[in-house]
């Protein structure tokens, strides 16, 4: 038995004292949009996630000179309607639209954030906007009568 | 058909309530009318679970948009294979995918009842039932795909779904998985079954471990396909983003592994019985804690399924399979204790028990990371995430310590392996892998962990050849020795396919661990612009821009890039590279259709990321790709691997005996 546990200490020892540098490597706080912009004056330059949802009408995407797309975020739920702007320089991802959930990572500087990574969530999260029968009835009477 | 859906569906809960009440009163009485019970119980709740499936494919198939599900997730544009593939394309449906192919199972167990030791059987019947209760319940009761749509009248049209899903992998990819997720229930039903009935020897070990193997094969398999699905639809040049949804799969691959490695110590000594029994109900455990991940909306993940409120139901399973657990292995403590201790470092003993330490150690630290927001919330108030760096940095060292065990764990000796032995297996490959260390290195790769890698993959090949050569000098030396090194090498083959089978999955891995390290080592990305005509250069290759036209398809509209790749050596023309950017009409949603080049050397992967605002000047992204493809080529022999562990004793024999006569014949002509 006596090596079978000093086996054991040895590697879970090991294993937690490299997952506890990691983890404070590379933590990084999650913030809503109206939170980021709430605590903007405490810090001027650091690494942030975003999760937030993209504002309609506000998408801009250019390829020259370098691909840019600059957009801007508002919380996903809640009543709060300030936005955060947000430039990524990168491709559009797919599925990336007005009203989409999208999680961002990078720089927060002077009100923007640069983003290094640019999630849209979706793909097997694929619900209808609204409940059928509510709000999408007249798609359907398009549709289904039209044709 | 939503009727009889449901009606199926309904007739599977309830054969398999009974099948799991009458293999317990079986269990409790000895009685075998009630196992007969019991039996075909479990069978008759296999045929309506999959009645009930069918049911949900044909509504797909036949347009039935009066079924709320059908519409949410189909639209009448869809080509015939992703309307059926999009069963499982959202939450209800890949429940009912689950739990039918859960009843399945059992049914396949049910079906061998009389091959199985009697005692055992009872309650291996209940508990699976039980398995395949819950998840019946579940889509039952909290995720029906046989509900009708709320509205006034049957709409003419689905909504469609996700373009992303719309992809041939995606209709492989999800019931490979939860094949192999399922078949791990198997395991877990003998191992709960042992302990209820009290018959603890290794018989259930033995007997599950084809089922577990069957399951690994289908989940590594499965992820793979998801990895493969990944990289070519999603346009990021990558194949893992340990993303939640990938690592709930990955999970209990890792359990499962470290479980089919603990099963042959506690077959030839005895030992970790204890341990296999957590490591199987863990392996399970990890399944539904997988399900349960993805489909509460606990963690934010880019490819979740909808946030339900399923969670708490499956929280408390998860709770109750835990205590069950805790509670039978303390009362069966006696009979779990192991006669024989670990008697040396330098042991296969203890390099399988590091093996599943490590495996472990991935285990917990990607659990860890998934779990991080969650924990640093609860505890700090704040929430906090971890992402690729993270799992990146503990993982990759740790998995590198698990390929140098692979070269050491299959070749030391039982019990206590002797100086001697240990500098004649391992001094040789040890010596060659250190000079390849150095001639990468003088060869300009100076980064520690690629050269590491590389060299351990090295060693481990050495270590696995050495073995090969070794057993087939054997057998030339033990028969004629004029027998050739053919023959000699088949008969080896042949007598010890479970262990050279063993070799050939470790190869497979080998080649796996060399393509991940050169896809993280030296993958070259870049962005361009080009208008008609104009050229990039990018590593061995030219690329130029032809002409881009529109497509218009029942589906969607978008553009589509002709680019010629040129070889920069010669200029010569490789082919057309066809990138389109596509806008679906449905929900007016955007996707980028990845063109790829393949060959054994490197993929040359391109992206059509967009127009300028006068639509006149396109822009890429290029991805140049190394050594790609054989990380699918090591999954398939993998696989293969895997195939040849399982096939059954003697269904060789002919063949093998076949060839070696002919190549007999052939040495004696010489």
């Amino acid at each position: 038995m006596k090596i079978f546990w000093s086996i054991v200490v040895a590697v879970v020892a090991f294993v937690v004292l490299f997952m506890f540098q990691a983890t404070r490597g590379t933590a990084t706080t999650v913030f809503l949009p109206s939170k980021l912009i709430e605590i903007e004056s405490k810090s001027h330059l650091r690494r942030v996630r975003v999760a937030g949802r993209v504002a309609g009408d506000s998408i801009d995407y250019q390829v020259e000179p370098k691909l840019k797309l600059s957009f801007e975020i508002k919380d996903p739920q809640g009543n709060s309607e300030t936005t955060l702007p947000v430039v990524y320089n990168g491709i559009k991802p797919d599925m990336f639209a007005p009203g989409r959930d999208v999680i961002i990572e990078g720089e927060y500087k002077n009100g923007t954030v640069y983003a290094s990574s640019l999630l849209t969530q979706c793909p097997s999260k694929y619900e209808p906007p609204d409940s059928p029968g509510v709000k999408r009835q007249g798609d359907y009477h398009q549709k289904g009568l039209g044709q | 058909m939503n009727d009889i859906g449901n009606y199926a569906l309904l007739l599977s809960w309830f054969t398999a309530l009974a099948g799991c009440l009458g293999g317990a009163v079986a269990g409790l009485k000895k009685s075998p009318r009630w196992l007969l019970m019991a039996r075909n119980s479990t069978i008759l709740s296999a045929l309506f679970g999959v009645t009930a499936l069918v049911m949900l494919g044909a509504a797909f198939y036949h347009n039935d948009y009066s079924n709320k599900y059908v519409w949410q997730f189909s639209n009448r544009d869809m080509p015939a294979v992703y309307k059926v593939s999009a069963i499982w394309g959202g939450m209800d449906g890949s429940m009912l995918l689950w739990a039918a192919i859960l009843t399945v199972c059992g049914a396949l167990v049910a079906l061998r009842v009389d091959k199985y030791p009697r005692l055992l059987m009872p309650w291996t019947l209940a508990v699976i039932n039980s398995s395949s209760l819950f998840f019946l319940s579940v889509t039952l009761f909290f995720t029906n795909p046989f509900r009708y749509i709320a509205a006034p009248f049957v709409p003419f049209d689905g909504n469609g779904l996700n373009p992303l899903l719309q992809n041939p992998f995606m209709a492989i990819h999800p019931p490979t998985l939860y094949t192999g997720f399922t078949m791990l229930s198997v395991p877990y039903a003998f191992c709960l079954g042992a302990m209820l009935s009290g018959y603890l020897t290794n018989d259930w070990i033995r007997l599950t471990r084809r089922w577990t193997l069957v399951a690994w094969a289908f989940l590594t398999a499965g992820i793979t396909l998801g990895g493969y699905w990944a990289y070519i639809e999603l346009g990021w040049g990558g194949f893992w983003a340990w993303d939640p949804v990938e690592n709930a799969s990955f999970l209990p691959w890792l359990t499962a592994t470290a479980f089919l490695h603990s099963v042959m110590v506690q077959e030839r000594k005895e030992m970790l019985k204890f341990w296999n029994v957590w490591l199987v109900v863990a392996t399970y455990g990890l399944t539904v804690f997988g399900t349960f991940l993805t489909r509460s909306g606990i963690v934010q993940s880019v490819h979740a399924f909808a946030a339900t409120d399923i969670g708490p139901v499956f929280l408390i399973y998860l709770a109750a399979l835990l205590i069950v657990t805790g509670v039978l292995s303390y009362y069966r403590r006696q009979e779990l204790k192991s006669p024989r201790r670990i008697e040396s470092l330098f042991s296969r003993e203890a390099a399988f028990l590091l093996n599943n330490l490590l495996l472990l150690s991935i285990c917990f630290a990607t659990l860890w990371g998934v779990m991080f927001p969650v924990l640093s919330e609860a505890v700090t108030g704040e929430k906090q995430t971890v992402s690729i760096p993270f799992f990146n940095s503990v993982n990759v060292p740790l998995f590198l310590a698990l390929i140098f065990l692979m070269g050491i764990g299959p070749l030391i000796a039982w019990r206590r392996a002797s100086l001697k032995s240990l500098r004649k297996t391992f001094l040789m490959p040890f010596l060659a892998a250190f000079a390849m260390a150095i001639v990468l290195v003088w060869a300009g790769i100076v980064e520690f962990y690629p050269v590491l890698s590389y060299s351990l993959a090295f060693f481990v090949l050495l270590t696995i050849l050495g073995e090969l050569h070794r057993g087939i000098k054997v057998q030339r030396g033990a028969a004629d020795s004029r027998k050739s090194v053919l023959s000699a090498s088949v008969t080896a083959l042949r007598r010890h396919r479970i262990r050279y089978g063993g070799y050939f999955v470790h190869f497979g891995v080998l080649v796996m661990a060399v393509a991940i390290t050169a896809s993280m080592a030296h993958k070259v990305e870049r962005e361009f612009v080009l208008s008609d005509g104009g050229e990039y250069q990018i590593g061995r290759f030219t690329l130029r821009l032809e002409g881009t036209n529109e497509l218009n398809n029942r589906n969607y509209q978008g553009i589509q890039s002709q680019v010629s790749v040129i070889r920069r050596a010669d200029g010569k023309k490789l082919g057309t590279l066809k990138p389109e950017l596509r806008r679906y009409f449905k929900n007016d949603e955007s996707t980028t259709e990845v063109a790829l080049m393949s060959s054994l050397r490197e993929d040359l992967y391109l992206v059509l990321a967009g127009t300028d605002s006068g639509g006149r000047r396109m822009a890429f992204k290029v991805f140049i790709n190394p050594l790609q493809c054989w990380l699918w080529i090591g999954a398939l022999l993998v696989v293969i691997g895997t195939v040849i562990v399982l096939i059954p004793r003697g269904a060789l024999a002919h063949v093998a005996v076949g060839v070696a006569d002919e190549s007999f014949a052939a040495a004696k002509g010489k």
